[in-house]
């Protein structure tokens, strides 16, 4: 077996997504959401109830006005908003751990991903992209392929970091020809294997080359690689990649993004992320926060 | 007096966070701020008067959004620096003795990088210092390294660690 093969096959033993996660996501896909059916299969657990109707009263995720219910929160802030705190609270804590293999210590994986799906929402916003409704879950899962290199799989990094150096290789080259495969594309088996869509999975697959996506798949592709590459700009939870990764200008190209908006984002994103993480720090992870991941 | 198993002059780690500015006067203190991309990290120290202060600014130029500005100076680096002088010479120091290091500015691969945010920010700290007539007199900046920056309080020395190795500057 390649050592790539053998990577893949170790996508089985990272926890599947919790059964709410998969459930609400159906239910997103539904022409007539039944309201009261949603925010019962929530409050069937009190940890998970606790968290989102606390997410629901943050500046970031929430209404003005104070939310008391798990249906109110579903009615005013819609059932993408509601899926995206279940996913957050789901891929904390695979997420919020030290990853060996990419010298990041417990919160710079989880910090750079809430950082870029903030980000990647806040300039489909500006830019009213089409693809804004997955841009949040896109951002936030662009690099779970390094869980499974760095955690999983324990992936020996100096091999990777010398040939960056050497051959003056962006990081995700360097891993394509030590491992045969680099953490875009694992994170997109992964995403497959958590019947996530496929639009999702494809953006995230071509999140460092963003031109080779498909037509249908490129402008989400291209949001998460210049949402990726402004928060290790700024410096959202780098690791031992640092800025190694190709700007494609063909991307921001595409989208017409400049450098004005770019910026602005830029300026949220920070006030967003010292919110949402905040926030994060009080909502229970682990046993009692409602979002058991199944063994597989 | 000293209590029995007390620790003296232990080394006090003060974090300096995105769009932060901390100063010090007490040689216990290593300033530090992780993590510098794009963005950009001045150190400022007189050591006559024995003060220190350290900024991590994100931006170049607050006219992106004034409002942030205001609340959060550090974020840009014409707020941020003129803050940062303010301040210490608030604090007694003098700018005939500040010594200036600047460490980060980086930016991912490639020729055509589209935002150049790192090479704005310190083509604007660089401006703004000569027009304060603060000359920089170490840096260690571009490139596409994250970087973590010290100031040691105990005796000004300013290290840049990149990669698993840490320098002095």
């Amino acid at each position: 077996m390649s050592e790539r093969e053998a990577i893949l096959a170790r996508i089985q033993t990272v926890p599947s997504l919790p059964s709410v996660v998969i459930k609400l996501r159906q239910y997103l896909n539904e022409p007539d959401v039944n309201f009261d059916a949603l925010a019962r299969m929530i409050e069937y657990d009190p940890g998970l109830t606790a968290n989102v109707l606390q997410l629901s009263n943050s500046a970031y995720f929430g209404w003005s006005k104070s939310i008391r219910t798990v249906k109110e929160a579903i009615v005013r802030l819609g059932t993408n908003r509601i899926f995206q705190m279940v996913l957050c609270m789901s891929v904390a804590p695979l997420v919020r751990k030290p990853i060996k293999g990419y010298d990041m210590d417990s919160e710079s994986l989880w910090r750079h991903s809430i950082a870029t799906a903030i980000c990647a929402e806040l300039v489909a916003a500006q830019l009213e992209l089409n693809c804004r409704g997955e841009a949040f879950t896109a951002g936030l899962l662009h690099d779970m392929g390094k869980i499974v290199l760095g955690t999983f799989v324990e992936v020996d990094d100096e091999p990777i970091k010398e040939i960056m150096r050497m051959d003056r290789l962006a990081f995700n080259e360097a891993e394509q020809m030590v491992l045969g495969i680099d953490h875009a594309e694992v994170a997109a088996a992964l995403l497959t294997s958590w019947n996530l869509p496929d639009d999702v999975a494809e953006a995230v697959r071509w999140h460092h080359q963003p031109s080779n996506a498909s037509e249908g798949c490129r402008e989400l592709a291209d949001l998460v690689h210049v949402a990726d590459i402004l928060c290790l700009d700024f410096g959202f939870g780098g690791g031992a990649d640092g800025l190694s990764y190709r700007l494609d200008r063909a991307a921001s190209e595409r989208l017409g993004l400049g450098v004005g908006v770019a910026e602005k984002v830029g300026a949220e994103v920070l006030t967003a992320v010292n919110e949402l993480d905040t926030m994060f720090q009080t909502v229970r992870e682990g046993e009692g926060n409602g979002v058991q991941h199944s063994a597989r | 007096m000293e209590r029995p198993g007390q620790v003296l002059r232990a080394r006090r780690s003060i974090c300096v966070d995105i769009s932060d500015m901390k100063m010090s006067r007490n040689r216990e203190d290593v300033l530090v701020t992780y993590s510098l991309g794009s963005c950009v990290g001045l150190t400022l120290y007189d050591p006559l008067a024995g003060i220190g202060a350290m900024i991590h600014c994100m931006l170049p130029m607050s006219k992106i959004d004034p409002e942030k500005a205001r609340l959060k100076p550090s974020m840009f680096v014409d707020t941020g620096v003129a803050a940062m002088l303010h301040e210490m010479y608030q604090a007694g120091a003098q700018r005939q003795n500040l010594i200036a290091k600047v460490a980060g500015a980086g930016s991912p691969l490639g020729k055509e990088e589209t935002f150049r945010i790192g090479q704005r920010n310190y083509t604007i700290l660089r401006k703004f210092l000569w027009k304060n007539n603060i000359l920089i007199a170490k840096e260690d900046v571009g490139g596409s390294k994250a970087r973590t920056l010290y100031l040691h309080m105990a005796d000004g020395r300013t290290t840049v660690k990149s990669e698993g190795q840490e320098v002095e500057l």
